[in-house]
């Protein structure tokens, strides 16, 4: 059974959230994004703190360019900031916060591919350094390395519906109707993104699962 | 539900243990991620006051001091009113008008206001001094005249003049009819 939909937030509880004398790390996210959109730094502080794992891990698992995810990250929460005040208190901040995200991804790839219109990725084939330590096997802490580069290029290869719904539901563990919501499209067409992408993750890592699993 | 219909990608089906394996490693928070959290927050924090400290500051100076600048402006505005007002409003240049009706006035050539009168003095002078057709020859000395003026013109721009210039006309034309007879 589903829970019941929460009402809408009024401007006048909006209002008594931002004024409400809670220390920020009390504060539930629809009160901090109050606090944040009537100019409180420290609560948009405590915003970036609660939410920088997840938006930097999506942002790991979605971007090609490893480099910018910080940037991107940080382009986020800055835009989170400023439009705080669209922020709507029904939804979860993270599913908010990872829409914001996923579009500076898109547009990064967008502006990086114009750039470097050659660049592209081999199809199936995963590339694999052959880091052995002193002793000829692989550490413990190379290895998680390595099976974490892995997963990263074969989430590369999928397609961006595919990788961001992936990311969303098994990385952050956002249901289906959020998905849903921050990608504009209908459940079915998330189930089936996550359907392909799973399919299409099982084909590239299989041959690597030694690899995988240590 | 429609068992033909059915499609497999419409039900997720459980995650089987290589998936789970591979969705462990994704969802694994990265030690590096965790050892710069707290460089991450301050970056955002000191991004974040560098694009919208200034117009903070901005703002809430503004509001204290948005009352007295808009009395500042409407004093100001006031003040340029009435100086507008008080000044001696000039005709424009009948001259520059004759020349170049489109043209705006200039106060280069109002002291040139005159100079079409004493032309029309000449013209008169001229008319006057003629026996034969005065009418005749004031329409002709006035289409000859620069800038090819008619008498209507003339007379529209130089409205004061036109009463004078009737009682001028009628002995005239009294004794060319006389003169005819």
């Amino acid at each position: 059974m589903q829970p019941a939909p929460k009402p809408p937030v009024s401007p006048a509880v909006t209002a008594l959230y931002a004024s409400s004398d809670l220390p920020t790390h009390a504060c539930d996210d629809g009160q901090l994004a109050a606090r944040v959109a009537s100019g409180d730094s420290a609560a948009a502080e405590e915003l970036v703190r609660r939410h920088q794992a997840p938006v930097r891990g999506f942002l790991r698992a979605v971007c090609y360019d490893r480099s910018a995810v910080d940037d991107l990250a940080q382009e986020t929460f800055l835009r989170a900031i400023k439009h705080a005040g669209r922020f709507d208190a029904k939804y979860p901040m993270r599913g908010w916060l990872l829409t914001i995200a996923r579009r500076l991804s898109i547009n990064h790839g967008q502006k990086a591919k114009r750039r470097r219109p050659a660049a592209g990725i081999e199809p199936d084939q995963l590339q694999t350094e052959n880091t052995t330590g002193p002793s000829g096997r692989l550490e413990k802490q190379e290895q998680q390395t390595l099976a974490k580069d892995l997963v990263q290029q074969a989430m590369a290869r999928l397609t961006e519906p595919q990788r961001v719904a992936i990311a969303m539901h098994y990385q952050q563990g956002l249901p289906l109707d959020q998905i849903a919501e921050a990608l504009e499209m209908p459940i079915g067409t998330v189930k089936s993104h996550l359907y392909r992408g799973r399919q299409r993750m099982k084909e590239l890592l299989e041959p690597q699962a030694e690899r995988l699993m240590p | 539900m429609n068992e033909t219909n059915h499609n497999p990608e419409d039900e997720l089906a459980p995650l089987d243990s290589f998936e789970q394996q591979w969705i462990d490693q994704l969802a694994q928070r990265e030690p590096e991620l965790v050892q710069s959290e707290d460089a991450f927050v301050q970056s955002v924090m000191r991004a974040n006051a560098e694009a919208h400290g200034a117009p903070a500051v901005l703002g809430r100076i503004g509001f204290s001091v948005l009352p007295y600048a808009v009395a500042a402006a409407l004093l100001l505005a006031a003040f340029v009113g009435w100086s507008v007002l008080m000044q001696d409003p000039s005709e424009p240049s009948t001259a520059d008008q004759l020349n170049n009706p489109t043209q705006p006035n200039d106060e280069s050539v109002v002291t040139h206001n005159d100079k079409p009168k004493v032309e029309l003095g000449k013209l008169i002078a001229r008319v006057k001094s003629s026996a034969t057709d005065p009418a005749k020859t004031l329409t002709t000395a006035v289409s000859e005249a620069p800038g090819a003026l008619s008498v209507d013109r003339l007379f529209e721009v130089l409205g004061d003049s036109l009463p004078d210039l009737k009682e001028f006309f009628a002995p005239l034309e009294s004794e060319n009819e006389q003169s005819r007879a």
